[in-house]
């Protein structure tokens, strides 16, 4: 029988390297034996808060949300199209759109800010880990 | 008849510039600077460009390695190439992807009005090496209430 497609993940609670069927949602980790997300997470619309915000895969802020958390974990990059209060530690590019607005200290190896952006503040740690 | 020649200040490759060099028009920076640099145009550290120092304008391109701080009081624009080391404040910012950074960011109008009143109220560099002098000299006992440390004067206000 053929074995199902993996995909290789980093655990965002000890930060080991795994591999999870493709199709999985959620895994739990071999190294630290903990539960990991590894769906997309999007905020769509009103505020949320939280005190994590964690997935191996892409967090997203649209538009017309508000994030006010105390962490973002995101595997695979953040999307802010909204407003993103919160300390960011990214395994992919940050975006920040045109009409976000974003607080907080970011960790991330690239960084995109399309103009228009507003930051207030934080700092920023930008570049291969 | 018009004067074709470009009015843009440059410092060449191998060039090495140290000091406060104030502009009204726009810079390049190509070789090796280490000060300060106001301009009211726009200054482009270009690739291979070591700069090390603070960079106030109307708008920076950053295309090469700064050590810091950039005050851009329209856009700050980093190319995939740039390496800043420093905080930065920007009206508007652009970050192409590859580019690698770490400091403070504050972006937004308010952003470049308080990182100006920031750098004009910071004590300058000549009055701390003209403290430090003094108590080298071992007139220590004799200061005046302004050389004194904070730990000094927090217990004089006790």
């Amino acid at each position: 029988m053929k074995p199902p497609p993996e995909r290789a993940v980093r655990c965002y609670h000890c930060s080991a390297e795994i591999a999870v069927p493709a199709a999985a949602r959620t895994a739990s980790c071999p190294a630290c034996y903990k539960g990991i997300v590894l769906d997309d997470l999007a905020v769509r619309e009103g505020a949320g808060m939280s005190s994590r915000l964690a997935t191996c895969g892409k967090v997203t802020i649209h538009k017309k949300a508000r994030a006010v958390t105390r962490h973002v974990e995101a595997g695979a990059g953040v999307e802010v199209d909204g407003v993103l209060e919160a300390k960011v530690n990214s395994g992919g590019t940050v975006v920040v759109g045109a009409k976000a607005r974003v607080k907080g200290d970011f960790s991330a190896p690239s960084l995109v800010v399309e103009e228009g952006a507003v930051i207030e503040g934080g700092f920023f740690r930008i570049g291969p880990a | 008849m018009a004067d074709t020649r470009d009015n843009t200040t440059t410092i060449g490759p191998g060039a090495r510039f140290k000091g406060e060099l104030t502009l009204e028009g726009p810079a390049q920076i190509l070789g090796c600077i280490e000060g300060s640099i106001e301009s009211n145009g726009q200054v482009t550290i270009g690739n291979g460009a070591n700069c090390n120092a603070t960079v106030e304008a109307g708008t920076i391109i950053v295309d090469g390695s700064v050590q810091g701080d950039l005050i851009a009081k329209e856009r700050l624009q980093l190319t995939g190439k740039a390496n800043v080391q420093g905080d930065i404040s920007a009206a508007a910012l652009v970050v192409a992807e590859g580019a690698t950074f770490v400091g403070h960011v504050a972006v937004g109008p308010e952003a470049v009005a308080a990182a100006q009143s920031k750098r004009t109220s910071a004590p300058k560099a000549v009055e701390y090496k003209a403290a430090t002098k003094r108590s080298a000299s071992g007139d220590w006992l004799n200061e005046n209430e302004s050389s004194k440390d904070w730990a000094t004067r927090a217990a004089d206000a006790a």
